[in-house]
């Protein structure tokens, strides 16, 4: 998720772009955002059935997860999943704020970001040690250890029925009830999460992590330590699933131990993978793939996930990077 | 006492079941260095299809070998058209075997639900009286499978032609390739061989327990996975007695602490090793052993 | 061995008495080997002689226990990790070419500026002045190193490596490695599958940088012809001994320098 600050215009760019015919390269980043920007922000206004709203709001609550897991897999290279059992941290922590402590919803969500990168953190510390392979079955038993602990501690967590009466989301003592205001009020948010991801990505530090992954040796060799940004980027991933968490505790009223599974994981993963990875459109786009698109084409609902499961299989063998994804990026992930 | 020993046998029943899955799934990863996360799938895939075939009446050898077959079918259709296409690229192929559990755990939901099943099978209700314990000819049967399959794989790769070759492609495939060896049929046979021993895995599994989901996709290729890193990567005697490890510490732990803490003990026991002894209780992988 | 000059810059690399064992062999027996400062030295060996180990240990690749001196400027770097070497004054080209593929050519070179930020990676996200001035400056570096390359790199400053003919891939290499000003730049096999025009025009380029910025230089050839040209300074290695020690055309002539490469 790198922009490359051009001195040169018109140099051919990597991604979609790349198949389009040369006059149609004139169609930059900028416009994609500005698309995706203007179609959520008119939503709203268009009095749309509330099926389509409810799914709208759902994938944008989760785009931050899929970003996150794209920060991990796509920059850092580490291929680490179960994006699931931090969603779970974030929505678990705002919910027990919320309904126990009746704290404010910015407290509440912060917690729950901060949460979810400190145990991101204390995961990626490992998880240095284990290679790519191995990684992301270790990830995904996490994932169902995270989930155990949910099911189970009952005190805190509601165990299998879950957390109820979440009460609706108030910021700074407002209340932004369950419409339009809650539905700004998510956008921002996450919009707000996307800048700052996209502040880490073009810096220094996210060059930096990009090195890493395409060469850890080499990256060594330049004075770089590999560890710091590793930990550092898995804490980030959890962190924006833990805001993505929050979110949904808020959106659903409600948190239960099985909606953080490792198929959930697998989810996230593949908005992550099919949108592109290296690239934050590229999740945007992965995540109204798996979310939204099913929605729309209503008897698709059933055959979801094995939809998403044909695509990643056809998508791997033509165009591996995904579809906003960087190029030859596949080739270099895993130790 | 008693206690003990059931949970022992318990331990060492399911024990089998894991080592035969986690052969299955080492041989792939020995030779190819491919995760081939799909394995739970069709081991899952399989015990379906043989319970589908008990529950119509069909008679248990055909049964069986109907699960056989269709997992067989399944993983050389996976093979051919979802591995082979992305073999050279480094990410790709995990990404691709993510894909195709989906797929096949999906196609299992919408033929059978997402219920629990039982997978009838003779022998489920006896029960053997051996005074201070009970022991189920059962697991008797599990045992005297896994021991004998076992068995025949180290024969197969041992002794046979076929073996050779298999043990050329994992040396270094390209050069196996120049040498003439027909390297795709080995990587086929290879898939092949682990998926008979998965399905069988899955179909005692679920004849021990009697009970089959389409969930325990995803269980299974974690428990193949941590048997196979208990037990060493590459090697097959490895990948047996870390199955049976695994199982007898589940066992242990679920029997007298706590039955919630199943998944905590598999986790542990793979991060463990992972970090204290990458290489298994079989060390280095020996070389001319699988 | 004692050099009986008091005020003179350190060698770039001093290595004493180094001695490398592991599973049972000896892949180091008793190296002394110098790189004065400002001076560019060749190492050439057979296969196997112990060259790949050497380097290693010299950029800190190897973590593992030796015996002997080794040292980077003058100073001592047997405690100093593998990405701390860049900080104490080593820059490297790997055999092969290492590059940062999906990054572009100014992107690769940047990265090799590292060990000169003084701001921190907050400072970078966050966009401080100061994390700004650094970086305005190492951009000037790097186009101005890029520069000394004429055409091949500037019109490609924003192309994503991966696209660059395999000698432009070098010359990013080399420069990325030039980027924090090294007090030693070690080259493993540089001219490794380039053409006879490739290989003279970088030759011209090492010597022109040796004579200019005075960087001081290891490199580890199989091109006789290169080492010649570059090198004042030749050393010998053969199963992990320094077998010849002198000028390239001495090290040619001398007999046990022929057997061990025909032998």
């Amino acid at each position: 998720m790198t922009t490359f600050t051009t001195t040169t215009p018109g140099v051919d760019r990597r991604g979609l772009r790349g198949l389009l015919p040369r006059g149609a390269r004139a169609i930059t980043s900028t416009s994609i955002w500005g698309a995706v920007l203007l179609v959520v922000l008119l939503v709203p206004v268009l009095q749309l059935p509330p099926i389509f709203s409810a799914a709208l709001l759902l994938t944008i609550i989760y785009i931050p997860a899929a970003v996150g897991q794209n920060l991990i897999i796509g920059n850092a290279g580490l291929l680490a999943m179960g994006q699931a059992a931090f969603v779970g941290v974030g929505a678990y922590t705002a919910g027990i704020l919320a309904v126990r402590f009746e704290v404010d919803g910015s407290i509440a969500i912060l917690a729950a970001v901060l949460l979810s990168a400190g145990v991101g953190a204390l995961v990626g510390i490992p998880a240095l040690r284990i290679s790519g392979d191995y990684l992301f079955i270790v990830s995904l038993g996490f994932n169902l250890i995270v989930m155990d602990v949910a099911r189970n501690w009952v005190d805190v967590t509601g165990g299998a029925t879950g957390l109820t009466g979440i009460p609706t989301l108030t910021l700074f003592g407002m209340d932004m009830g369950v419409g339009q205001t809650f539905y700004f009020s998510v956008l921002v948010m996450v919009l707000v999460s996307l800048v700052v991801v996209q502040a880490i990505t073009s810096s220094r530090f996210g060059l930096t992590m990009e090195a890493i992954r395409d060469d850890e040796a080499a990256a060594i060799a330049s004075g770089i330590r590999p560890a710091g940004p590793k930990v550092q980027f898995f804490a980030i991933g959890s962190a924006l699933a833990g805001l993505s968490g929050a979110l949904l505790a808020y959106n659903l009223g409600y948190v239960g131990s099985g909606s953080f599974d490792v198929s959930d994981s697998l989810l996230i993963f593949q908005m992550a993978v099919i949108g592109g990875l290296g690239r934050i459109t590229g999740s945007i786009l992965g995540a109204f793939i798996i979310i939204l698109l099913p929605e729309l084409l209503r008897p698709l609902q059933d055959y979801r996930l094995l939809l998403a499961g044909l695509v990643i299989v056809i998508l791997m063998i033509l165009r591996p990077e995904g579809i906003l994804g960087k190029a030859k990026i596949t080739n270099l992930i895993k130790k | 006492m008693e206690f003990f020993a059931t949970q022992l046998l318990n331990g060492l029943t399911s024990g089998v079941v894991y080592a035969m899955l986690a052969v299955g799934y080492s041989l792939v990863y020995g030779i190819l260095q491919q995760i081939n996360f799909a394995h739970g799938y069709v081991y899952m895939f399989g015990a379906f299809t043989t319970a589908a075939f008990i529950t119509g009446g069909a008679p248990l050898p055909i049964a069986i070998g109907g699960g056989i077959a269709v997992g067989v079918i399944i993983i050389i259709i996976v093979e051919r058209f979802a591995y082979r296409p992305v073999r050279g690229n480094r990410l790709a192929p995990t990404v691709t075997a993510v894909g195709v559990g989906l797929i096949i755990e999906n196609v299992a939901r919408l033929i059978w639900g997402s219920q629990i099943r039982p997978l009838p099978f003779p022998l489920q209700n006896e029960i053997i009286d051996l005074g201070p314990f009970v022991i189920s000819p059962l697991q008797i049967v599990v045992g005297a499978v896994g021991v004998l399959m076992a068995a025949g794989l180290w024969f197969i790769t041992a002794k046979t032609n076929i073996g050779r070759a298999m043990r050329a492609v994992k040396d270094d495939l390209p050069t196996a390739e120049l040498m003439g060896i027909p390297v795709n049929r080995v990587v086929v046979f290879v898939y092949v061989l682990g998926a008979i021993f998965g399905v069988i895995g899955g179909i005692l599994y679920g004849a021990y327990y009697n009970t089959i989901s389409v969930t325990m996709g995803f269980a299974g290729t974690l428990n193949a996975f941590t048997a196979t890193v208990i037990g060493g990567i590459g090697s097959v005697w490895g990948a047996f007695a870390g199955g049976l490890l695994l199982g007898v510490v589940q066992s242990m732990v679920t029997g007298y602490v706590s039955s919630a803490l199943l998944n905590t003990v598999t986790f542990v026991l793979l991060v463990g090793f992972l970090l204290l002894r990458p290489t298994g209780i079989a060390g280095t992988k020996v070389a001319n052993r699988l | 061995m004692e050099q009986a000059v008091a005020v003179q810059a350190p060698h770039a690399l001093g290595v004493r008495g180094l001695v490398l064992k592991y599973g049972g062999v000896t892949a180091l027996a008793g190296v002394d080997l110098v790189v004065p400062s400002g001076a560019v030295v060749g190492l050439i060996g057979p296969n196997g002689s112990g060259k790949s180990s050497f380097i290693n240990v010299v950029s800190g690749a190897y973590r593992g226990p030796y015996s002997g001196e080794v040292a980077i400027d003058g100073r001592d770097v047997r405690s100093v990790p593998a990405y701390s070497r860049a900080d104490a004054g080593l820059s490297r080209i790997f055999q092969g070419i290492r590059l940062f593929d999906t990054l572009s050519v100014e992107q690769n070179i940047l990265l090799g500026a590292h060990s000169r930020y003084r701001s921190g990676y907050l400072a970078s996200v966050l966009r401080t002045r100061r994390a700004r001035a650094e970086r305005d400056e190492q951009r000037q570096r790097a186009r101005a190193i890029m520069a000394t390359f004429g055409d091949r790199l500037l019109p490609r400053a924003d192309d994503q490596v991966m696209s660059l003919s395999y000698a432009n891939r070098r010359r990013v290499e080399i420069a990325r490695a030039l980027m924090p000003e090294p007090r030693l730049l070690l080259l493993d096999e540089p001219m490794a599958g380039m053409n006879p025009h490739e290989t003279e025009e970088l030759t011209d380029h090492l010597l022109d940088l040796n004579r200019t910025a005075g960087t001081s230089m290891l490199l580890v050839e199989h091109k006789m012809g290169v080492i010649s040209d570059l090198c004042s300074d030749v050393y010998v290695l053969d199963s992990g001994t320094v077998i010849a020690h002198g000028t390239a055309a001495e090290v040619q002539a001398d007999d046990s320098v022929i057997e061990a490469f025909l032998g």
